[in-house]
């Protein structure tokens, strides 16, 4: 039974990832004139363009290139960036490295808080500190991520200097990295993404712990004496986390939309930040390689919530 | 999102039907009740919140008549002064004729493109909920792959292609930003779609399309209303970040998001007024919208 | 109960205020009642009379905007109004055991039977997890779960209804509490386990010595299990005394009204009689006798003052024109 939802589970997010692909193709073949195009600038010369085409394969009807796109990505072959003179697969390694290392950081830090946050709110539900954390959920919330990070650049980077107003540590062109400078460079981008990460989960949260708190079982708890601490982490907790873990797979795009601006605002290299380099000087094979890597990493990010949560929920249904 | 309609909707599409005479009473009874179920202080403040950008942006020019591209090359920035309330930029242009011209821009393109996405989503959602079972599958599953891939992903590749203007901005925007509405209306329309009296309505021949209009959507307004002010918020958030990036609304007109990256290039001379304004401004009308939606939902939950 | 016997509970002129000011509202005013060990007393009234509230004020369990505005609630040698919120919990585990109506509901989804009944004795008896394993095993035996080796590290969805029950009653006697408070334990069951829960709750109490309360609003599962009766209205005490004594001749009419509103298997063909009109609410309790509205004896006498207490400690009330003539 559990087998079989697993496998109903992989099947989507296969069908997904199919057609994902097929959205990426058509998408870099929507481009005005072609791929190339836009590859060489819209003043190329005919022939040139021809030239390209040949190379590229693009000369063949549009189901043989669909094929060899294929083709390509099972070879991990995603197209050659004329603005940086690499192939971009060859380009992406430190990048998302870097991204996937920030991203989790952040993520992290706002579930840690929002756990927190989202459990005082609970129990002080429809009393004025809960209303006011309401309140600033809502506020921190809408506050854009890119403010947020110019503000945090000008009060902690240049007011009193705490931290480096961005860029990443160590010295990237001879590859010897400084994990404490590096870290200290992921400092203020980790709190920008994780602030309105953590406004959104906690708000969810506390929701949750509110309603958990109101039940009988709850009542037997402190009907049996047991202490408040021990109410909160032992049974409210127990509780309440469990969509959790749904709930940050539903996150992956937000982290992502977070990411991009702030590796942007804070010049940090990442993923976010070839993205809008790469759009600003109209690299289309790194754009468009960068849309579906991170198409797939939400596709799998929510197969892998789906799958620890339905593991979760056997274990507690049938231990 | 799974809201459950409240009674009165069930009631207006049973009871509103066009008695002769009672048009213009029906009318104003169910503006009444429709003001009345959505009353909430979060309500009115996030809608007076944005009504004030509404009119400094669009009424703001009119009383304050400066050109918000005039340079004057003697007053490079200026701290905000009588003369210059908002500040002058580096280029001498006055900081709040620039911020109305943004908030034109922005809000424009925020309302329009949410306008478009409603379309777009309650019209896939819609198509879904209706046809039947396998082309269901099909469209959800596309939908999924879409969902994928977060909206702002998608408008920064098309911004690296597409000439930038408010117009291309309204559509590329509005046409990317809907499948996530398209989801909840299909999940609503499938819920609505087993109740009593759309089976009624089915049993006495009405057709798919009627149905879909008369007692779907009208069954839905209330949570497309609530989703539509979401949207408005989202896509002033996203147009502000595509601005921010560069790959908005380009110089030399104002948007609040480009406003705020040609501060943030001025940062370290540390003129606050070219950051803290268009921030705020940003800040503002998203939280009004977020605070309206909120209140709306609020009344929907019934609390 | 004289003060000397320290073992059971005794409760003087117990208040409960909610709110402050101009807006503050008694829900419970002047309740007075002694519970020896090995007795049982009824709590009956409706819904809203403040039975559950009374429960609540004597665990220290009130909730937010809720106080304890005068009296005092003596268990064995504690005075429990003036303890600290660490006391008290100490005393809710150990001592005061509860159970409530829906044992389903009161139960931890996500905790196993035995990390549940275990808790508080891991906490308060001082019991190592071992230890605590072999006490909640002995528990669940005692109070009749078949299995119990196998069902320890079950978890409550796996029982049911009248096991469930069981567990609850296996979990407020984890520490042998003193006295043990019983909501409403078996309006959620059906006869059958009702019959057995309540007999089960006979046997512990006789078995331990305990004080128990038996909340409800059935006069008839009083007269069977309880040694003394109080009939609550609107929050104030309108007739007590000893089982025999109530259920031979009830002087208040609304206790009168009560067992008029049982139905009997002796009595059919004969017409149930209702209580017309509602209990008044918290914030509109009248000056006078709070019954007065839905009363048919009621006379302008009795809305001017609350009415004086009458008849002995075993058996007393508060009512000018009792049934029965008056005394």
């Amino acid at each position: 039974m559990m087998r079989r939802m697993i496998f109903n589970r992989l099947r989507t997010s296969i069908l997904s990832l199919i057609l994902l692909v097929t959205i990426v193709f058509f998408l870099i073949h929507a481009t005005p004139g072609g791929p190339a195009y836009s590859i060489l600038g819209m003043h190329a010369t005919p022939d040139a363009v021809a030239a390209l085409n040949k190379e590229m394969g693009l000369d063949h009807p549009l189901w043989q290139q669909y094929a060899i796109w294929w083709e390509h990505l099972f070879e991990g072959n995603l197209g050659y960036s004329f603005t940086q003179h690499a192939s971009v697969a060859s380009l992406m390694g430190s990048y998302l490295a870097n991204s996937i290392i920030l991203y989790v950081l952040a993520t992290l830090v706002a579930i840690f808080f929002s756990i927190i946050i989202g459990m005082f709110q609970g129990y002080w539900a429809e009393r004025t500190p809960g209303v006011l954390i309401g309140a600033g959920q809502i506020i921190v919330y809408s506050i854009p991520t890119f403010f947020i990070g110019v503000m945090l650049i000008l009060f902690f980077a240049i007011y009193v200097s705490w931290f480096p107003p961005g860029g990443i540590g160590g010295d990237q062109s001879t590859g010897a990295l400084n994990i404490g400078s590096y870290f200290h460079h992921m400092v203020l981008p980790a709190i920008t993404i994780a602030l309105p990460l953590t406004a959104g989960l906690s708000r969810y949260f506390g929701h949750q712990a509110r309603s958990e708190y109101r039940l009988d079982y709850v009542r037997t708890a402190w009907a049996r004496g047991i202490p408040p601490l021990r109410i909160a982490v032992n049974h409210v907790l127990r509780n309440a986390i469990r969509p959790l873990v749904t709930v940050i797979g539903m996150m992956i795009p937000g982290i992502f939309v977070g990411g991009i601006l702030t590796e942007s605002v804070f010049n940090y290299p990442g993923l976010g930040w070839l993205l809008w380099r790469s759009a600003l000087e109209q690299d289309y094979p790194t754009l468009s390689a960068i849309v579906l890597l991170i198409g797939v990493l939400t596709i799998l990010g929510n197969l892998a919530a789906d799958l620890t949560n339905s593991i979760l929920d056997v274990r507690v249904r049938y231990e | 999102m799974s809201s459950s309609p409240t009674d009165m909707n069930v009631n207006n599409s049973l009871v509103a039907r066009p008695i002769p005479g009672m048009f213009t009473r029906i009318w104003t009874d169910s503006l009444r009740h429709w003001v009345g179920q959505f009353s909430h202080p979060m309500t009115w403040t996030g809608l007076g919140l944005f009504v004030f950008l509404l009119l400094f942006s669009w009424v703001g020019p009119i009383l304050y008549p400066a050109n918000p591209l005039a340079i004057h090359a003697n007053h490079l920035l200026l701290a905000p002064s009588w003369q210059y309330p908002f500040g002058t930029d580096n280029l001498g242009r006055n900081m709040l004729a620039r911020m109305m011209d943004g908030g034109k821009a922005t809000l424009e393109v925020g309302l329009l493109g949410a306008v478009i996405a409603m379309f777009l989503g309650i019209l896939y959602g819609m198509i879904a909920a209706m046809s039947p079972r396998w082309l269901d599958k099909v469209l959800m599953r596309l939908l999924d792959a879409l969902l994928a891939l977060p909206g702002i992903v998608l408008m920064i590749f098309f911004a690296a292609i597409i000439p930038l203007n408010t117009l291309s901005l309204i559509l590329v925007l509005g046409c990317l930003s809907w499948p996530g509405l398209a989801r909840i209306v299909r999940n609503e329309a499938l819920a609505y779609k087993e109740r009593d009296y759309v089976l009624a309505a089915r049993q006495f021949g009405a057709s798919t399309l009627y149905i879909a209009r008369v007692h779907l959507l009208r069954s839905m307004l209330p949570i497309l209303i609530v989703n539509a002010t979401f949207m408005v918020a989202d896509l002033i958030l996203a147009l502000s970040g595509l601005s921010f990036l560069g790959l908005g609304i380009q110089p030399p007109h104002a948007s609040w998001g480009g406003l705020l990256n040609d501060g943030l290039q001025l940062v370290i001379i540390g003129p606050w007024w070219l950051i803290v304004f268009p921030g705020v401004a940003i800040f503002l009308a998203i939280v009004a919208m977020n605070v309206l939606g909120q209140g709306l939902l609020a009344r929907l939950e019934g609390r | 109960m004289k003060a000397g016997e320290s073992s059971g509970l005794q409760v003087r002129n117990l208040s409960v205020t909610f709110g402050r000011g101009r807006k503050a509202f008694q829900v419970i005013e002047d309740l007075s009642f002694d519970i020896a060990a090995g007795e049982t007393l009824g709590l009956v009234g409706e819904s809203g009379s403040g039975k559950s509230m009374t429960a609540a004020a004597l665990m220290g369990l009130l909730p937010w905007g809720g106080r304890v505005s005068s009296g005092s609630v003596r268990l064995g040698e504690t005075e429990m109004t003036r303890l600290s919120n660490a006391a008290l919990r100490a005393v809710r585990g150990r001592e005061i055991g509860m159970i409530f109506q829906n044992p389903l509901s009161s139960l931890n989804p996500s905790l196993t039977i035995v990390q549940q009944i275990a808790e508080p004795y891991c906490l308060y008896c001082g019991a190592s997890i071992s230890a605590a394993r072999t006490h909640a095993l002995k528990l669940l035996k005692e109070v009749g779960v078949p299995d119990a080796e196998k069902r320890l590290d079950d978890y409550p969805h796996q029982f049911s209804g009248g096991m469930r029950q069981r567990v609850m009653i296996a979990m407020a006697l984890a520490c042998n509490p003193r006295l043990l408070i019983a909501d409403e334990p078996t309006t959620a069951l059906d006869v059958i386990n009702q019959a057995q829960i309540l007999r089960l709750i006979q046997r512990l109490q006789k078995e331990q010595g305990m004080a128990v309360i038996f909340i409800t609003h059935d006069l008839s599962l009083v007269a069977e299990y309880a040694h003394k009766v109080m009939v609550l209205y609107a929050g104030k005490t309108v007739e007590q005394g000893s089982a025999e004594d109530f259920f031979q001749a009830p002087r208040h009419p609304y206790s009168q009204a009560l067992l008029n509103a049982i139905p009997r298997l002796m009595s059919v063909g004969k017409r149930l009689t209702d209580i017309d009109g509602l209990p008044p609410r918290p914030q509109e309790f009248p000056r006078g006798c709070r019954f007065a509205e839905r009363c048919p004896a009621m006379t302008p006498e009795c809305l001017t003052a609350y009415p004086e207490r009458t008849g002995t400690d075993a058996h007393h009330f508060f009512c000018i024109h009792p049934v029965g003539g008056a005394a």
